[in-house]
């Protein structure tokens, strides 16, 4: 007990020496964090502000082909994000070199009459290479009305296909066409009534703002408590090692410390926060609620640091053992469904997901915080922490039996 | 004479060495290939409800059910909205009752009911499946419905029946490409298939992201013995260690650049010339960057822990993980912060080569001076 | 012939020498004593221009250090007070090593020799296994391999046992006398100093030595 309390010390103490180090190792997960997040709202947001802008090339001069590609643009234009215009090829070109369209469309001569008769027409999508995302985008939502027209042509041929049979006269046949093309194309386009679309409000992510920074904080905790149980191992060199086995000092002792200070340093820290964030929800907890959720974030960390001293055992290699505590992290983090939801993985591992501890504690985190649920189960992260200390002590004794 | 002392040296470590130099490449071909059999399998949860029963509604969920993205459930309505709550399931689907009658009768308004939560996150892509899938069915009976006009208008007495008529247009749909789509760039002569080439980037982002750890990683040699009581003996050989150091550099480097035109023939198809290039600057920015970090410490354990961060930052910015290419459009000067963008865009950055030569000067001099 | 002559090294603002001044005469054995942190091991990385001083000249065979330090470190063996071995190689691959990387193309049978001449007979055995005084030897035998006129050795004896200690010292001074070579080292144990040096150097301003030496009639050099 006195050497735990020495060596408890002692790591304090590196600690305070190396306090900038220490604080990069706290910020550095929050700049990654707000980096990927600031990435990923510049392609939400800004696709919403800045419109695609489309043009739209006719290079059929039939008044079929003009009628068609007329309703192509009001039909694009239904969607708010979209800006299709009726340009020349030159004027597409130009466009697209000074960056100001996206892509664009392009009709080739004779497609009306190639569709009528019923031989395969190919469309001509001409994306923007300095906006290959934005580029693909357009090039799905051609093709998916590729799809629709195509779709109605196949049923108009059909009605053709018999129309021909009846008295009708050529006149008439000619008009009809272009008059079912219109309006099966229209009938088409308006699949959406259809549907009968009802959303629905799930409690947790009422507010993305308020679910996301919770979620968020449940990730750091975990980096953290990874990163700095990593940051505190340090060489010790034969000789010392020796000096301090002649002291009477177990290889565990000093583990035990290294955990014991990062499970306090990490727990006090991500309290403060996770005290910070509740306080921020219009939700009034209970005492017993804050203790419920203080104890998941404690078994959180503990469970963390104890599987990383568990790879800090097991792994001899120091490059090896960092690779794999980092890819730990992503795999903990990935199985929690904090961030995205588990249910969208393959069936075969989202059968391995409620072994995760962390999936349990964020489910039960969830629940506490959003759901104001007035219970809650420890048995299953409770019997992972002792499964996780008994392999642990377990490997430790082997250690240092195979050690003499 | 200085290959076998380096080789004296490596001969120890030389399986941990070989794999680390060849980790990229293993990685890459697993992770892609891992990565490609798990988004097949990633499939999307949903119910479907049938409260028709009829034969059109049961052909229709068959129909569904040969889509790859779904995973579809059957179920009773109680028991999916159940389910969505929960939030198990993305989106329920209900086959409103009377579904073929008001088909046969030319309506489609309102035939399915949909229900999604505000954690759906495919619910979108999903809604355009069925709805198409429904709006094929509606048409194709639109299209009876024509006929039937027509040959009503005409006084016609030509045989026909609803099933024959939509069994016709469906078989036309799938026999003829009626209209397809072809894609390309502006001013790129090769028209290349477009989610081809994406699929490519992300290969190379994760080649990218290992090659940054591996060459880190095996640079640590730099730290180890540049601290090495050892190296001031080189005062007294023919070499000067600087020499010996650099040519160590050179020799790591020449495998690698082996191994990576290997990656390349491996992963690529084609093999041009200025895309190997932009490789090996990659590389070689690699190389800088890890000399760059080791010579500014000490301890081969920080060096471990920074490297990998560091990895990471890059292979972010770099776009691996998320499209960088919007947020860039914003802050231009942010895609030269990270060697990897260029990469991806089969770029040779100018920014980082400078940084290569600035490097290669820093390092001789700091490494020159020590015995000045 | 070794000549310095007032060399001065600060740190900082830390003066370790001050105007120091010596010579060595070929085939002479020097030895230089002094306190703990009096700049013993300074001055000989001076000498043995791992480092270089802020002022004051060093001649090596009437060649000066400024002008000619490539030829001069050629003439040197230095053996620095902790241990520079590859730890991870056998005594064979670290002789092999460096006598692949000096001026004289030694064989192996020749790498061999200096160290049954060091009493060092573990010739496959790897360096984290040898024992400390075995280590050492090594350490010695490293800097010999090119056959160097002057030596310069930073307490080279600490560890070794008395005999190889005994043998050690035997071997430096006959390549003194016979080869005509210049050997300058630094020791604690001052019996081995007054048995083998033909002079001594204190270094700081120490009488402890002084009386004592001069009561065993050594001559003492002048700084």
């Amino acid at each position: 007990m006195k050497n735990f309390v020495f060596f408890t010390h002692q790591y304090l103490k590196q600690m305070k020496k190396k306090w900038w180090k220490l604080l990069l190792l706290f910020v550095f997960p929050l700049v990654i964090i707000a980096l990927s997040f600031m990435a990923l709202s510049s392609i939400f947001v800004q696709s919403e502000q800045q419109k695609l802008s489309i043009a739209i090339v006719n290079e059929d001069t039939s008044s079929e082909s003009q009628l068609l590609t007329q309703l192509i643009v009001t039909i694009l234009k239904e969607n708010t994000y979209i800006q299709a215009e009726l340009l020349s090829m030159e004027e597409a070109e130009e466009q697209i070199e000074q960056n100001d369209s996206t892509a664009a469309i392009v009709f080739p001569s004779h497609f009306a009459a190639d569709l009528y008769e019923g031989t395969s027409v190919k469309l001509h999508v001409l994306g923007n290479p300095q906006e290959k995302t934005q580029s693909m985008v357009v090039n799905e939502l051609v093709e998916t009305i590729a799809r629709y027209i195509a779709s109605a042509q196949a049923n108009i041929l059909t009605v053709y296909h018999y129309a021909k049979d009846t008295s009708i006269s050529p006149e008439e046949l000619e008009s009809l066409k272009l008059e079912l093309l219109m309006d099966f194309t229209f009938y088409t386009m308006g699949k959406r009534k259809i549907l009968r679309e009802y959303e629905w409000v799930l409690q947790p992510f009422e507010n993305p703002l308020h679910y996301y920074s919770i979620a968020i904080l449940f990730c750091l905790t975990i980096i953290w408590s990874i990163l700095l149980f990593v940051f505190l191992s340090k060489q010790t060199s034969k000789s010392l090692q020796m000096r301090l086995k002649l002291a009477g000092v177990a290889f565990w002792q000093e583990h035990a410390a290294r955990i014991f200070t990062t499970f306090m340093t990490v727990l006090i820290l991500s309290s403060v926060l996770f005290a910070i964030a509740l306080s921020q929800l219009d939700i009034q907890y209970y005492a017993l609620d804050y203790l419920r959720m203080f104890l998941f974030v404690s078994l959180l960390i503990l469970l963390t640091i104890v599987v990383c001293a568990i790879f800090d055992v097991i792994f001899h290699s120091d490059k090896v053992k960092l690779l794999m505590t980092f890819l730990l992290c992503v795999v903990l983090i990935a199985g929690s469904g904090a961030v995205f939801p588990t249910i969208y993985f393959p069936y075969s591992m989202q059968q391995l997901f409620p072994n995760f501890y962390t999936f349990d504690i964020w489910k039960w985190l969830t629940d506490l915080i959003f759901e104001e649920r007035n219970y809650a189960s420890y048995t299953k992260s409770g019997l992972m922490l002792a499964l996780a200390l008994t392999l642990y002590s377990g490997l430790v004794y082997v250690k240092g039996r195979w050690a003499r | 004479m200085f290959l076998f002392t380096r080789m004296l040296l490596l001969k120890k470590q030389l399986v941990p060495t070989l794999i680390w130099l060849l980790m990229p490449l293993i990685l890459t071909v697993v992770v892609v290939q891992w990565g490609n059999a798990a988004a097949r399998d990633a499939q999307i949860p949903i119910a479907i409800v049938d409260e028709d029963h009829s034969e059109l509604s049961r052909a229709f969920i068959q129909e569904l059910q040969q889509m790859d993205l779904l995973t579809i459930q059957l179920m009773g309505k109680q028991k999916a909205l159940y389910a969505l709550e929960k939030n198990q399931l993305d989106s329920v689907f209900i086959i409103k009752r009377n579904f073929e009658k008001e088909l046969r009768n030319n309506k489609r308004n309102q035939l399915i009911e949909a229900y999604s939560t505000n954690r759906s996150y495919f619910y979108f892509a999903v809604k355009e499946n069925i709805s198409s899938l429904a709006q094929r069915k509606a048409t194709q009976a639109k299209a009876a419905h024509e006929v039937k006009n027509l040959l009503n208008k005409y006084d016609s007495d030509i045989e026909w029946s609803f099933d024959e008529i939509v069994a016709q247009g469906q078989q036309r749909e799938e026999r003829y490409e009626l209209l397809t789509v072809d894609f390309s760039y502006y001013n790129e002569n090769e028209s290349s298939s477009p989610t081809e080439k994406t699929n490519l980037l992300t290969s190379w982002g994760i080649w990218a992201f290992f090659t940054l750890i591996s060459t880190f990683y095996l640079f640590d040699w730099v730290i180890k013995e540049s601290n090495h009581p050892v190296v001031v003996r080189w005062l007294q050989s023919k070499i000067s260690y600087i020499t010996y150091f650099f040519s160590t550099l050179a020799v790591y480097l020449l495998i690698m650049l082996v191994i990576d035109i290997l990656t390349y023939r491996i992963i690529e198809t084609q093999f041009i010339w200025s895309e190997v290039l932009v490789m090996l600057v990659f590389r070689l920015t690699c190389v800088a960057l890890a000399l760059f970090v080791a010579v500014h410490l000490k301890q081969v354990l920080s060096y471990y822990f920074i490297t990998p961060i560091l990895a990471l930052l890059l292979a972010l910015l770099g776009g691996v993980f998320i499209p960088m290419e919007r947020f860039f459009a914003k802050w231009p000067i942010m895609s030269e912060l990270s060697p990897v963008y260029a990469l991806l865009q089969w770029d040779v950055s100018l920014v980082w080569s400078v940084f290569i030569v600035l490097i290669c000067m820093y390092v001789y001099r700091k490494e020159s001076n020590r015995f000045a | 012939m070794l000549e310095v002559k007032n060399i001065s090294k600060k740190y900082r603002s830390h003066e370790i020498l001050q105007n120091v001044s010596m010579h060595i005469a070929r085939g002479e054995v020097v030895g230089l004593v002094g306190q703990n942190g009096a700049g013993k091991s300074t001055f000989l990385q001076i000498v043995a221009t791992v480092m270089s001083a802020n002022s004051g000249d060093l001649m090596l065979d009437g060649l000066s250090y400024n002008c000619n330090l490539k030829a001069i470190r050629r003439q040197i063996g230095y053996v620095p007070q902790e241990v520079a071995l590859w730890e991870q190689l056998t005594v064979r691959e670290n002789m092999l090593f460096f006598a692949k990387l000096s001026w004289t193309k030694l064989s192996e049978e020749q790498c061999r020799a200096i160290c049954v001449n060091m009493q060092l007979h573990e010739w496959d055995k790897q360096v984290s296994k040898l024992s400390g005084g075995m280590k050492r030897k090594l350490n010695i035998a490293l800097s010999l391999i090119d056959d160097p006129q002057l030596l310069l050795l930073d307490e080279p004896t600490v560890g070794i046992d008395l005999k190889s200690k005994t043998e050690i010292a035997h071997f430096l001074t006959q390549q003194a006398k016979e080869h005509q070579k210049m050997i300058l080292y630094t020791s604690h144990d001052m019996k081995e100093i007054t048995t083998y040096c033909d002079r001594v150097y204190i270094m700081g301003e120490d009488s402890f030595y002084y009386d004592y030496l001069q009561e065993k009639g050594i001559t003492i050099g002048k700084m």
